[in-house]
C-alpha cells in the first residue's frame, strides 16, 4: 500500500484541487479496495483498478463540493540537478518554467487533468483511461488537443508581453 | 514558440511539486482496525450462507404446502356430512353441528353470544389453534429448529486482521460443535447437545497456495483460541485463513469450515 499511497494521493489532488480532499479521498479509496479485494481479479494489475477507485471518489467529493478545481502547481526546485547552471539560465529556465504551470492551470479542467495524468504523474495511457473513465484512444486525442491548447495559450501570454 | 516535440519535453522536465503525501497506510490500517474492532464481521464461508438460505426455503415451502393439505383433510370431513367439522383458518375454532349444514359462511352469520363477541374484540378470548393452526405451528417449529441448525455455524476472526510474515496473530472461532443436538438426535425443545473437542484444522489460503498452520482443539463452549504466526513465504495482499473440522457425531460426517480474510503487509 506504501508503495501506492503517493500516485494515490496526487491523482485524487488532481482531481480535487484540495490536498485535505485529496486525502479524505484516497483514504476512503484504499479502504473501499479493501473490502472489495475478493472481486479483484487474480492477475489483473492493481494500479488502474486502485486508481479508478481514487479517481471515482476524488470525483464525488468534487462534485459534492460543487466548486471548480483551481489546481495550484508548483514547479520543483533545479537543487535536483547534477550540474549547476549559471545564474542567467536559472532565470531564464525559471521563468519559463513558471510561464508554462501557468498556462497549465489557466486551461480548462479537462486538459489540465489529462496533461497532469500523462506528464505530470507519467501514468501510463492504461492508467490516465482508467483515471478518466474512458478508452487508450480517447486519452491520446484528449491529450493531444490539450496540448495544442497549452501552446496557444503560451503563445497568446508571449504575444500580451510583447 | 517551440514546436509540440519541444513542448512536450519541456512537461515531462518540468517537476511539478506536490503537496507532502500523507501516511495513508497509518491512517488507513488504524481506521480498519477500529472498524474490525467495534463491529468484527467476519467472513462467512459459501457453504454456510446456502445452509441458511436452503433452510429459509424450506420453511417457506413447508408451511403453506403443510396447511393447503391440513385444510383438504378437513375439507374431506365437510363433505361426509357426518361428523364435527372444523373450522380452517379461524382463531375461533368453533364446531358445527352436523345437521347445522356444514358451509362457513352460514356458521359466521350465526348470532355470536354476547361474552365470545366481547371478548374477541377485546381480543382476550382464548384460541383454540384449528387444525391447520397446528400444523402451521408444527411447520413453524420445524423450520425454527432447522434454522437453529444452520445457525449453529462456525465462525472465526483474526485479532489482529493483518501483519507480515513472521508476525503474530490471534485467531478466535466460535460454533465448532464437532455434533449438535438440534441437527441430529435431540429431542424437539430440548437444548442442543455441544459435542466439542473437535480438531479444527487451520490453514492459510493465498493466490492458490495453503499453508497448514496446526490443528487446534475447540473448548467445552465449542470456542477455539490460538496464537499463531504469519507464515513466511506468503505475499503482500489478500489472503485467507480457513479453519475446518469435521462433524463425527453425524453419519455421514458433513467438513465444516469457517473462513475470513488477512491482509499480509509488507516486512
Amino acid at each position: 500500500m506504501r508503495g501506492h499511497q503517493a500516485v494515490a494521493f496526487r491523482t485524487a489532488f488532481t482531481i480535487t484541487g484540495d490536498a485535505s480532499e485529496a486525502e479524505d479521498a484516497s483514504q476512503e479509496a484504499f479502504v473501499k479496495v479493501y473490502r472489495t479485494l475478493d472481486r479483484f481479479r487474480s492477475g489483473a494489475p492493481f494500479r488502474p483498478w486502485l486508481l479508478t477507485v481514487v479517481a471515482n471518489e476524488a470525483r464525488n467529493r468534487r462534485r459534492a463540493a460543487g466548486r471548480r478545481v483551481g489546481l495550484t502547481l508548483r514547479a520543483a526546485e533545479y537543487g535536483a540537478q547534477t550540474t549547476p547552471p549559471s545564474p542567467e539560465t536559472t532565470v531564464l529556465a525559471e521563468e519559463r518554467r513558471a510561464e508554462l504551470l501557468g498556462a497549465v492551470e489557466g486551461l480548462r479542467e479537462e486538459d489540465r487533468e489529462v496533461i497532469s495524468l500523462r506528464y505530470f504523474l507519467e501514468l501510463s495511457e492504461a492508467e490516465a483511461a482508467s483515471v478518466m473513465g474512458c478508452a487508450r484512444g480517447t486519452v491520446k486525442s484528449r491529450l493531444s488537443r490539450a496540448v495544442g491548447r497549452l501552446r496557444e495559450k503560451m503563445m497568446e501570454a508571449q504575444d500580451a508581453t510583447g | 514558440m517551440p514546436p509540440d516535440r519541444d513542448l512536450d519535453r519541456e512537461l515531462r522536465d518540468l517537476g511539478v511539486e506536490y503537496p507532502p503525501t500523507p501516511d495513508l497506510a497509518a491512517s488507513v490500517r488504524g481506521r480498519l482496525e477500529a472498524e474490525a474492532g467495534g463491529s468484527g464481521s467476519p467472513v462467512r464461508s459459501r457453504p454456510q450462507l446456502w445452509w441458511i438460505a436452503a433452510a429459509a426455503l424450506a420453511l417457506l415451502v413447508a408451511v403453506p404446502v403443510f396447511s393447503l393439505a391440513m385444510r383438504e383433510m378437513g375439507g374431506g370431513a365437510f363433505s361426509a356430512g357426518g361428523g364435527a367439522a372444523v373450522e380452517s383458518g379461524g382463531s375461533g375454532g368453533r364446531e358445527a353441528g352436523g345437521a347445522a349444514g356444514p358451509t362457513r359462511l352460514v356458521e359466521e352469520e350465526e348470532p355470536m353470544p354476547a361474552v365470545e363477541e366481547k371478548a374477541r374484540q377485546d381480543g382476550t378470548q382464548e384460541t383454540r389453534p384449528s387444525m391447520s393452526d397446528e400444523s402451521g405451528a408444527s411447520s413453524a417449529s420445524d423450520g425454527s429448529a432447522q434454522a437453529a441448525c444452520a445457525s449453529m455455524e462456525p465462525v472465526l476472526e483474526a485479532h489482529p486482521s493483518r501483519g507480515a510474515p513472521g508476525d503474530e496473530f490471534e485467531i478466535r472461532g466460535t460454533h465448532f460443535i464437532a455434533g449438535s443436538g438440534a441437527c441430529d438426535d435431540t429431542p424437539s425443545g430440548m437444548p442442543s447437545r455441544k459435542v466439542p473437542n473437535s480438531d479444527v484444522s487451520v490453514e492459510f489460503r493465498q493466490d492458490g497456495r495453503t499453508w497448514e498452520l496446526g490443528s487446534v482443539k475447540a473448548d467445552g463452549e465449542a470456542r477455539i483460541f490460538a496464537t499463531l504466526k504469519v507464515p513466511s513465504g506468503v505475499r503482500p495482499g489478500r489472503a485467507v485463513l480457513h479453519a475446518s473440522y469435521e462433524q463425527k457425531s453425524n453419519a455421514p460426517s458433513y467438513p465444516y469450515s469457517a473462513e475470513t480474510w488477512f491482509l499480509v503487509l509488507d516486512q
